[in-house]
């Protein structure tokens, strides 16, 4: 073989090794890109399957809620109204005993007065019809009924500018929320404020109760409550942020920012 | 003195940039760096043998060199790939390649290069950074450009495939075809070396960006 036979064949087997070595890694490539598309529409359709199945699971649990307010106030209310009737049909009769009903008749007018508002409360369509902050307005006229503590409640004109759907969630946060101080915190106080400014909206929760580990509470099974704040304030797209020690009660904070400010 | 800077231009980017990407490096990127420390030992011990007299090829150090070498980008790979539980077969290859390096040596003497061995360890080479560079674009949230893992092995993949068919021929061509051997040297062997060397320097410019980005990041 002359030098030039030599050269030419080494030189080309060199060449054809580096094409094929190219043509492998190009061949890896794509692969690769193709395994990743693969794997984001994966992801992707695992996104929109949870996002159907959580907006199914949210209309099943309101519509739920719904129905129990309707009956409530349907039925349960009527025979409260109806045993009002009975009583004033009954002091008409007789007149000697107005006085032994009077406590009767606070009663009454009391619990007719609580489940109108229980049941407006669980009603979303009134939740929608007359926004986040009256909802809340009814709900503290109601807790604040039970005397259970100092509920301060501070929200001055506030327009939260959220949809439909994170009012309501952010609404049953707040009732959460409140029947967690209502009935494991021995607090004294409860302080709710909510503010909004630029688009950017929050609300905070806060009681002087007991209490407790945030990150034991959470891990434990009873925390089911805990988690479903963290839940819905998900769904909702809000930042939450649950404050709580023992001896140093407990503070839960949601907050919605603006698009601006999320831009980095 | 051309023919210095030729031979090493690429190896001295390589060396300059790892040095300035030192700091930031794991143990797999200084398992590079290193080899390149080894191998600028090596190119001199290679002109300082030829200064003895009773020394007429230095074709031994290059016999030297490749175990070294094998070794060292053998263990690279181990690192690389030290989650994975095939990677004991990384050690069973550098067996593989001692077993073919070795018998060369025994049957032809150190004198003249293992061509036999080099192509093993080329095959090996090559192979095990296709699997690296296969990993590498597998790899979800990673941009290939920005990967230094993808050009490092680019560089030994096309290095270690291109000059093989030269290399195995270089004792042959060394005896019948001097010139034409230093030609093809020049052309294959430096030409691809020079691309190793080069894109190791982008692997290494890439890991000092990547690791600068990550602590603007994260301050």
């Amino acid at each position: 073989m002359s030098s030039t036979e030599i050269m030419l064949s080494v030189i080309s087997i060199t060449l054809m090794i580096l094409l094929l070595i190219a043509g492998i890694v190009i061949l890896f490539f794509q692969s690769g890109k193709q395994r990743l598309k693969q794997q984001m529409d994966l992801a992707q359709n695992k996104l929109n399957y949870e996002k159907e199945l959580r907006l199914v699971e949210t209309e099943v649990s309101e519509q739920m809620m719904s129905q129990f307010a309707q009956e409530l106030h349907d039925n349960i209310g009527q025979l409260l109204t109806a045993t009002h009737i009975h009583a004033e049909n009954q002091k008409l009769r007789h007149p000697e005993l107005i006085e032994g009903f009077k406590p009767m008749e606070a009663c009454l007018a009391e619990a007719i007065q609580q489940l109108r508002m229980l049941s407006r409360t669980l009603n979303n369509d009134y939740i929608g019809r007359q926004g986040l902050m009256a909802a809340i307005g009814i709900e503290v006229n109601r807790i604040k009924s039970l005397q259970r503590f100092q509920l301060h409640w501070q929200a001055p004109s506030v327009n939260p500018h959220l949809d439909k759907n994170q009012e309501l969630m952010l609404f049953r946060i707040f009732q959460e929320s409140m029947q967690n101080s209502l009935r494991h915190s021995q607090a004294k106080n409860v302080y709710v404020s909510a503010y909004a400014n630029n688009g950017n909206f929050e609300i905070k929760m806060q009681d002087d109760g007991r209490g407790f580990d945030v990150e034991n509470i959470l891990q434990s099974p009873k925390a089911s409550g805990l988690r479903n704040i963290a839940k819905r304030a998900k769904w909702a797209g809000m930042d939450c942020s649950i404050d709580s020690s023992p001896g140093k009660g407990c503070t839960i904070t949601l907050k919605k920012l603006s698009t601006i400010e999320l831009l980095p | 003195m051309w023919i210095i800077v030729n031979d090493l231009a690429g190896l001295l980017i390589a060396f300059i940039a790892g040095l300035y990407a030192l700091p930031y490096i794991k143990l797999y990127y200084k398992l590079f760096f290193y080899l390149i420390v080894v191998f600028i030992i090596i190119y001199i011990l290679t002109y300082v043998v030829l200064l003895f007299p009773n020394q007429k090829s230095n074709q031994w150090v290059f016999n030297l060199y490749m175990p070294i070498e094998t070794g060292f980008l053998m263990r690279a790979a181990y690192q690389y790939f030290k989650l994975d539980k095939r990677k004991s077969l990384i050690i069973v290859g550098y067996f593989v390649f001692m077993a073919v390096f070795l018998s060369d040596i025994i049957v032809r003497g150190p004198g003249i290069f293992a061509n036999h061995g080099y192509i093993t360890e080329s095959i090996l080479l090559v192979a095990l950074y296709l699997f690296v560079l296969n990993f590498e674009f597998n790899k979800e949230f990673i941009s290939w450009k920005r990967s230094p893992d993808i050009w490092i092995a680019l560089g030994i993949v096309a290095y270690f495939g291109g000059a093989a068919p030269y290399l195995s021929l270089m004792h042959y061509l060394n005896t019948n075809h001097h010139t034409l051997n230093y030609y093809l040297y020049n052309l294959v062997t430096v030409g691809l070396a020079n691309l190793r060397y080069i894109l190791l320097a982008v692997g290494f410019w890439l890991i000092r960006r990547n690791a600068i980005a990550k602590t603007i990041s994260t301050q």
